[in-house]
């Protein structure tokens, strides 16, 4: 036999040391909390510069108190891990990486924890906020969660831009919107699209502008194929139709990132863009010499004027949480006025508070109050409040891509949406 | 002592033996443990959830059939992606085989700078795929991308490499023969496995290049050709992060313009870990089990072209 090289003694000396340096070197780094500190994990969905704003009000949160410290980390693009760590029996004690229009569905699941004793307790009656948002957070008899953000879609222009075409007045009609859109559009002589006036986008804001709408809470039925819906479709893939999809195709695969200075926009190569308040931000950051308008989306006879669709994302408590007290001081303390202020001032995010969306430092702007008063007049629509909006979503999607492709006929595709997900809902709901 | 271990006989063990099967037996305990707690456990309970409806969050309820049915029947997703992920094994398999075949008959001519050809070619399977396609999703960019330039330069329209319906699959594949490697490395072994004096008796009896590559080589490393087919038709039946990584859109969805890059694990992953039904995914984790085990026994027993030399 070999002579022992190494004692048992040694060795387990080793291990020990080696498996201390593991452990000290995965403890992240920066951490100073204190032992009887509530720690509480929170999970965001913002990311870049929306991400440091926020981390300087957590930063601030984790100074006025003593007894918690909050470490934020972004979800950013994997919102799947949500519910997977949720289900895994490890939440984040936070987390606010659930869209509005997934709320109903994630509570429905059992995967949050009600806010209604809590809210209760802290004098938050829905008084404060738009009385459209706070009712969106109940189901069931439960309020699930708080928003701190919220965003209204409006469509974005350059006035020097259209100057140049002569055109001196923003569009109000969409025959208005069709004219100064393909105005914009510059095709060259073998019909590659090098500039263009509008990729209409998103059909659930368009077929709310032109007078249908996804859901009928009454009667419980999926309305995808209403007939608004349906010439909305028509309407958006005109576009691809005029234009041809292949070169659609070929120039939108060039768009550079959306948050990024080579934001098609931002560049000249889009005349219209669909995009939320939020843009005013971005704008300032990424193309700070660009002037910058924004119009309520124009209308079709029949049609709503000022119409805008809502969402944003939901503070939350997943089921399970140790310490769900101190998740709950985190939101109520978000959701102060002052620091829901500073947190949307920031980022360019309407405030779903009365009280802090009408300061001066907001409406000051026009294109905010603008927004504003979109999500607060009467053609104001969020998310159907039903457990499939996902996998709603994915249909929509797919049937705009196709009717876009001419794979399908608006009519085709929106009935096979309203086939399909109205089965889905009805087995949701068994 | 090692054939007495295999005997049929009950194997009668000395004290010394008995300690030297206990200690081995706990050396490979881990990966024993391992292996049923972590493969076997799951493969049987996501059998158990295929019949049930389960979202993780709230206890498994009994089902039936149901999930294979409405599979099966109603489906339409499932269906696409059941008929692009076979467009990739029919179509994109066969191209990829024949391609590599082709790298390695030609990185087995003796030419100069020989090994340096060798590296360069097998350098792509060693970058991760993710990064690669990152790359591969600049070259397949409409407007600043390479290939469209080059389109571009010959006087050729510009191609929606990723965004058209009928380009996104060819696109893949196009792509896929980049990721070729380790398949040629293994026809390359082979290749340098014929015997040559097989090749130079052919070669007296006046045989060409082709024929004594469609005779004597081909046949030669038919068993190696027949495995990458076997753990290739495999792969492609789970082919997912290329066109994940491609389609994949900032609201995390992904599969293309109309599905049309949507293959089977795709959808799998969307049903089980974006929708979490848990059921659904795993009625659809056992369909795509038995079409592989099919597919397999398929090519098992139609493998009457493999030539397995037998040296005297």
């Amino acid at each position: 036999m070999s002579e022992r090289i190494v004692s048992r003694r040694d060795f387990l000396r080793a291990s020990m040391a080696a498996g201390t340096a593991a452990a000290i070197s995965a403890m992240p780094a920066g951490l100073t909390y204190a032992q009887e500190q509530a720690f509480l994990n929170y999970w965001t969905g913002w990311s870049g510069f929306e991400f440091d704003v926020l981390q300087g009000l957590v930063d601030q949160f984790n100074e006025e108190h003593e007894n918690s410290y909050v470490n934020m980390t972004t979800v950013f693009g994997q919102y799947e891990k949500v519910l997977t760590a949720i289900a895994g029996g490890n939440p984040p004690d936070v987390v606010s990486a659930v869209w509005l229009h997934q709320l109903v569905q994630i509570a429905s699941q059992g995967a949050l924890t009600p806010l209604t004793a809590y809210a209760e307790a802290a004098g938050i009656d829905g008084s404060e906020y738009f009385p459209q948002l706070w009712e969106n957070w109940w189901y069931n008899g439960e309020l699930w969660g708080l928003m701190c953000t919220s965003n209204a879609r409006v469509l974005a222009f350059s006035p020097p831009a259209l100057a140049e075409l002569g055109v001196s007045e923003a569009p109000t009609s969409i025959d208005e919107l069709d004219e100064v859109a393909q105005a914009f559009e510059i095709i060259d002589a073998d019909g590659n699209i090098e500039r263009v006036g509008l990729l209409p986008a998103n059909l659930t804001w368009w077929a709310h502008v032109f007078g249908g709408g996804l859901y009928d809470e009454d009667s419980g039925t999926i309305t995808a194929n209403d007939p608004a819906n349906v010439a909305a479709l028509e309407w958006m893939a005109g576009y691809w139709e005029r234009l041809g999809p292949e070169k659609v195709a070929a120039f939108t695969s060039g768009f550079g990132d959306y948050l990024s200075t080579q934001n098609p926009f931002f560049v000249g190569k889009e005349g219209f863009k669909q995009v939320g308040e939020w843009f005013i931000q971005f704008q300032k950051k990424f193309a700070p010499d660009l002037e910058m308008d924004m119009i309520a989306a124009p209308y079709p006879d029949g049609g709503r004027p000022n119409c805008t669709t809502f969402g944003g994302s939901v503070f939350t408590i997943p089921t399970g949480v140790i310490n769900p007290d101190a998740a709950w001081e985190f939101i109520r303390w978000l959701s102060e006025d002052e620091n829901m202020g500073e947190f949307c001032f920031n980022i360019q995010n309407i405030p779903p508070k009365v009280g802090a969306a009408t300061a001066e430092r907001f409406v000051s702007d026009h294109r905010f109050q603008l927004a504003l008063d979109l999500l607060n007049g009467p053609n104001a629509f969020g998310p159907a409040k039903i457990p499939v909006n996902d996998f709603y979503n994915s249909r929509l999607g797919e049937a705009e891509t196709s009717v876009k492709a001419g794979m399908l006929s608006a009519q085709e595709a929106l009935d096979r949406v309203a086939e399909e997900v109205q089965r889905e809902l009805d087995m949701a709901m068994m | 002592m090692y054939q007495m271990a295999f005997t049929f006989r009950r194997p009668r063990l000395s004290k010394q033996q008995r300690r030297a099967l206990i200690v081995g037996l706990l050396f490979i305990s881990p990966a024993i443990i391992g292996f049923f707690v972590f493969n076997i456990g799951p493969i049987v309970q996501s059998l158990q959830y295929s019949f049930t409806r389960y979202n993780i969050l709230q206890p498994p309820r009994w089902v039936g059939l149901n999930n294979y049915k409405f599979l099966i029947e109603s489906d339409r997703v499932f269906r696409i992606g059941i008929s692009n992920t076979l467009y990739m094994v029919l179509i994109g398999l066969p191209i990829h085989l024949v391609f590599n075949m082709l790298m390695a008959l030609l990185l087995n001519t003796r030419i100069k700078g020989l090994s340096l050809y060798r590296s360069i070619f097998y350098i792509p399977s060693i970058t991760p795929v993710v990064a690669s396609t990152i790359v591969w999703l600049w070259i397949f960019n409409g407007q600043f991308g390479i290939l469209n330039e080059f389109l571009k330069f010959v006087g050729l329209p510009p191609i929606g490499w990723l965004t058209d319906p009928k380009w996104v699959k060819p696109s893949l594949i196009f792509m896929g023969a980049w990721f070729g490697g380790n398949t040629i490395l293994i026809y390359l072994a082979s290749l340098q496995d014929v015997p040559y004096d097989l090749l130079e008796s052919a070669e007296l009896d006046g045989a060409n290049a082709i024929q004594k590559t469609f005779r004597i080589t081909l046949p030669m490393i038919s068993p190696v050709i027949f495995y990458t087919i076997i753990v290739n038709v495999i792969g492609y039946f789970q082919y997912f992060t290329e066109a994940w990584v491609m389609t994949a859109t900032r609201d995390g969805s992904a599969g293309g313009v109309a599905n049309s890059a949507m293959f089977y694990s795709m959808y799998l992953y969307q049903t089980a870990f974006q929708q979490f039904k848990m059921g659904y995914a795993s009625a659809q984790a056992w369909i795509l089990f038995m079409i592989v085990l099919i597919a397999t026994v398929f090519l098992f027993k139609t493998a009457g072209w493999v030539y397995y030399h037998a040296e005297d």
